[in-house]
């Protein structure tokens, strides 16, 4: 076992090469989502879907070996509600988490201020997620299905493993796999993006050839009028 | 302090003017959009907005301090129906030029 401050110490190493990487890839979880609706690019949504892939078969794989410590929290429409508002705070203050530590470090004070809510809000969830603080928790956050509270316990690979006796590294591909059709979808559309652009571009560079054409039959057409008449004129 | 921010500028895009491209072509400008000082997604939101307002074969410089913005304007052309001609490095700045098809 490590002491904690070598516990820290390693932490700290890990959190700036991750920093690091997140700030020189420019890597956005907000610009994923964001841009992909408001604007159709999907530099980061890319991005985003093979880290998915990867942790996905990553945690499974881990989950089917019995190794780690995964972490363990009720799913419910509690979840839903809160990633729901987290997605809009997270497109109002133009970065998630992730990003908020990136762009505090480069110096943006708008960031600085989403940072310090930020923890405001870590501190308010840590007194929800306390079962002692939240008198409702023990009666709902069971771990099991509870319809009438809208809890569906512990919604991940694991449990589902040992529900069905099936690896949770199974359910992990499954999820790989159609994380993988949004990653072809993406490239798919793409690729349609590109062609109708350049359909566009042709049809707009062949108008501007005729409109050309047009002047210069013009030119020519004024030009030998003004020849013929010419020699009536001298003579 | 300016820990509460600056106040906005209130021209964001003046028109006029030329620029000469790496490979020699003179284009003329028909508006710059300003987003210095400006981060994610509001130079893309304002580089959209003059490519809406501009006709189509005009051009517009954007003068962009974002790196993240510089890169997601290029490949958002396609979607816009402009083409990015070239991005340049400037001294506190890049400048973006994008055509209208």
């Amino acid at each position: 076992m490590m002491s904690p401050v070598a516990e820290c110490f390693v932490a700290f190493i890990f959190g700036s090469v991750a920093g690091l990487l997140m700030q020189r890839s420019r890597f956005c979880n907000t610009a994923a989502l964001r841009d992909a609706i408001m604007f159709k690019t999907y530099r980061n949504t890319k991005a985003m879907l093979v880290a998915m892939m990867i942790l996905t078969i990553g945690f499974t794989g881990f989950m089917s070996l019995g190794a780690g410590h995964p972490l363990q929290f009720d799913v419910g429409l509690n979840t839903f509600a809160g990633l729901f508002l987290f997605g809009i705070g997270m497109v109002f203050a133009g970065a998630c988490t992730v990003s908020t530590w990136v762009k505090t470090g480069e110096g943006n004070l708008g960031a600085l201020w989403a940072l310090l809510f930020t923890f405001v809000g870590m501190f308010l969830f840590s007194l929800v997620w306390s079962a002692s603080w939240w008198p409702p928790a023990p009666q709902t956050m069971t771990g099991q299905i509870n319809a009438p509270a809208l809890q569906l316990g512990f919604a991940n690979a694991q449990t589902l493993g040992q529900k069905f006796g099936v690896p949770a590294i199974v359910f992990g591909l499954v999820q790989t796999v159609v994380l993988f059709g949004l990653y072809r979808a993406i490239l798919k559309r793409e690729h349609a993006q590109r062609l109708e652009h350049e359909r566009h571009e042709l049809e707009h560079a062949r108008k501007k050839a005729e409109k050309a054409a047009r002047k210069a039959a013009r030119e020519t057409a004024a030009k030998t009028t003004t020849a013929a008449t010419e020699p009536a004129t001298i003579n | 302090m300016g820990l509460f921010g600056t106040k906005k500028k209130t021209e964001e895009t003046t028109s006029g003017g030329t620029a000469r491209l790496s490979d020699g072509t003179e284009i003329r400008i028909a508006r710059q959009v300003d987003c210095l000082g400006v981060s994610c997604p509001r130079p893309q939101l304002m580089t959209k907005k003059a490519i809406n307002e501009i006709a189509v074969g005009e051009v517009i410089e954007v003068l962009a301090d974002n790196p993240s913005s510089v890169e997601a304007l290029p490949p958002m052309c396609d979607e816009l129906d402009a083409t990015h001609l070239e991005t340049i490095k400037a001294p506190n700045c890049w400048r973006i030029y994008i055509r209208k098809d």
